[in-house]
């Protein structure tokens, strides 16, 4: 097996070794393959490994490769794939128990794209059941259980790509594509201590991949470093291509006075220490607050409306019972009351939410606050541990809540904003803390040159977890 | 208090959680939607709940009714379109 500090590589130094054929892809498939069978158990990080496509789509680019037609960045770099989006021939669960045998006869559109790209799919990645679509109360809201944080497996990666998190924090593959309907990528980006983007809505292809709600969902990637997201989103996303910005343009951050209600102790010091950071780099730094208006309101009462359309044959045959979580069983049932002139009513609030928070992007390139306001929570013993999956001894404690109408989860989700999250410190008990910088729709590359720009000034996103 | 995470796609989504405690009961007109909305989920899907899953329902469909009073309290104007629109579709486009 390759050493941890190749498996740790990011994606443009693998690319560039693989290019110049120092690298071979096989024994970076196999030895990916290798570290996921001996870790990825102990982390509940994979819903299943894909090793005989692998090594197929592995020993391809390896010829093709040495015949001199070279694809690019992604030629031959393994990853892994949120249980979600669809594999031809191989099972997609989309974490539920309902679907656990299920197989789709085609491709969702990225792994085209990625397959067109050369990129070596090794595994789908754990995930929450259904995304969270039909609710969930806890982290153990599983097929395969929780998954475990590589920091410390007695902690939650967070959801609901919490599999991508932890396939990728672990170093069981480069990089994972995760999706975010809100904050679902952000999250565990944050807790895992990876780097990981939301794009725009819309920037990449849902086609394929389980809906939760039509307006809100998107495929985004997780990986080692900001460069890392950008030169898979070019890969993945329509009418985008990423060049690092040799620019020295002063970058106008605005940072959030408003999005959380409360912080974790120790987050509030590592976010000022990274944006002051940014400020020696050549930033210009101020504050800025989100505008008033129900935001959370109207991300949740969206998500729950178009999410009882996308699962109603779940809910309307009763197969939502068969869920592991006791909320996703019902909630369906639940949200059928929700009106159509509500609907309605949501989206015209959204629509001048939008414009509201737009007029922010005049003054800033991006906003920056923390991508949680906690550090990864304890996996905790309960009675409803026992309740929900007796076949787990713990469950997942979610993060404290919020109350804020603003957090930026809600905010930028509803209005379909771009977010890139990278590790920028470590709390007392060596848990990552994380910073997510957030664009105005459509601007994916400023999220990613500022998130670049504070990696290049700064090393957190270079430590890893002593989990082998 | 973490069983009302009801559509959290992340842990830390606010909305549905964290305001069950301590709240003011909701007014008439409102509470009177909350139950007739429990009596139709009733009506419909009473047979595959358990007592313990319609109490948990109920509480839910509250904590829905203070998220639609504050959607519903935000000004609009007869002009103010919603943010879905119409994608026009034409063989051969890619709509």
């Amino acid at each position: 097996m390759l050493s941890e500090d190749i498996l740790y590589l990011p994606v443009r130094e693998l690319g560039r070794r693989i290019r110049r054929r120092t690298l071979s892809p096989v024994a970076l498939a196999e030895s990916y393959l290798e570290r996921s069978r001996q870790l990825g158990p102990r982390l509940n990080a994979w819903a299943n490994l894909t090793p005989e496509l692998a090594l197929q789509r592995a020993n391809a680019a390896e010829k093709e490769i040495a015949a001199g037609h070279y694809r690019g960045p992604l030629h031959g770099i393994p990853y892994a794939l949120k249980d979600l989006v669809a594999v031809k021939g191989y099972p997609t669960t989309w974490g539920a128990p309902p679907f656990k045998d299920r197989k789709f006869d085609y491709n969702a559109a990225i792994v085209e794209k990625l397959n067109a790209a050369g990129a070596v799919l090794i595994g789908k990645a754990a995930m929450i059941e259904l995304a969270g679509g039909l609710g969930y109360s806890n982290g153990s809201a599983s097929l395969t259980g929780p998954a475990r944080n590589p920091w410390n497996p007695e902690c939650w990666t967070c959801g609901s790509s919490s599999g991508s998190g932890a396939v990728v924090s672990a170093g069981m593959a480069p990089w994972a594509i995760g999706s975010d309907t809100r904050g679902s990528i952000i999250c565990p980006t944050t807790w895992c201590g990876i780097s990981g983007m939301r794009p725009t809505w819309g920037r990449v292809s849902t086609q394929g991949a389980m809906t939760i709600a039509w307006s809100m969902d998107k495929l985004g990637p997780m990986a080692r470093s900001a460069d890392c997201c950008g030169l898979v989103l070019s890969v993945i996303g329509n009418d985008f291509h990423y060049a690092p910005s040799a620019s020295s343009r002063k970058l106008r951050i605005g940072k959030l006075t408003n999005a959380w209600t409360r912080m974790a102790p120790g987050l509030e010091s590592a976010i000022d220490g990274a944006v002051l950071a940014m400020e020696k780099g050549g930033a210009k730094v101020s504050d800025a607050a989100f505008p008033d208006g129900p935001f959370e309101d109207a991300a949740e009462l969206t998500i729950l409306m178009e999410a009882v359309s996308a699962f109603e044959n779940m809910v309307h045959s009763g197969t939502c019972a068969q869920l592991v979580d006791p909320l996703g069983q019902i909630n369906g049932y639940i949200s059928e009351e929700l009106g159509g002139a509500d609907y309605l009513r949501v989206q015209r609030v959204r629509a001048i939410l939008q414009k509201r928070v737009d007029q922010l992007f005049d003054q800033f390139d991006v906003l920056a606050t923390a991508g949680s306001n906690t550090a990864a929570q304890p996996l905790v013993r309960g009675p409803r541990a026992a309740q929900n999956r007796p076949s787990t001894p713990r469950e997942a404690e979610p993060a404290p809540p919020d109350n804020s109408q603003r957090a930026p989860d809600g905010v930028s989700s509803l209005c379909g904003l771009p977010a890139l999250s990278v590790p920028c410190g470590f709390s007392a008990e060596n848990l990552p803390y994380g910073i997510q910088f957030i664009g105005r729709a459509g601007n994916d590359h400023a999220v990613i040159e500022a998130a670049h720009r504070f990696q290049s000034l700064t090393d957190w996103h270079k430590r890893r977890p002593a989990i082998a | 208090m973490w069983a009302g995470l009801a559509t959290a796609l992340s842990p830390s989504a606010p909305a549905a959680q964290g305001r069950g405690g301590g709240q003011a009961p909701l007014p008439p007109p409102d509470q009177s939607e909350v139950d007739a909305k429990f009596t139709d989920m009733v009506r419909k899907y009473g047979e595959r709940l358990t007592e313990e899953q319609k109490t948990r329902a109920r509480g839910v469909l509250g904590r829905h009714q203070r998220m639609l009073m504050r959607v519903r309290e935000f000004p609009l104007e007869n002009g103010d379109a919603p943010a879905t629109e119409l994608h026009l579709y034409a063989k051969g486009s890619r709509g």
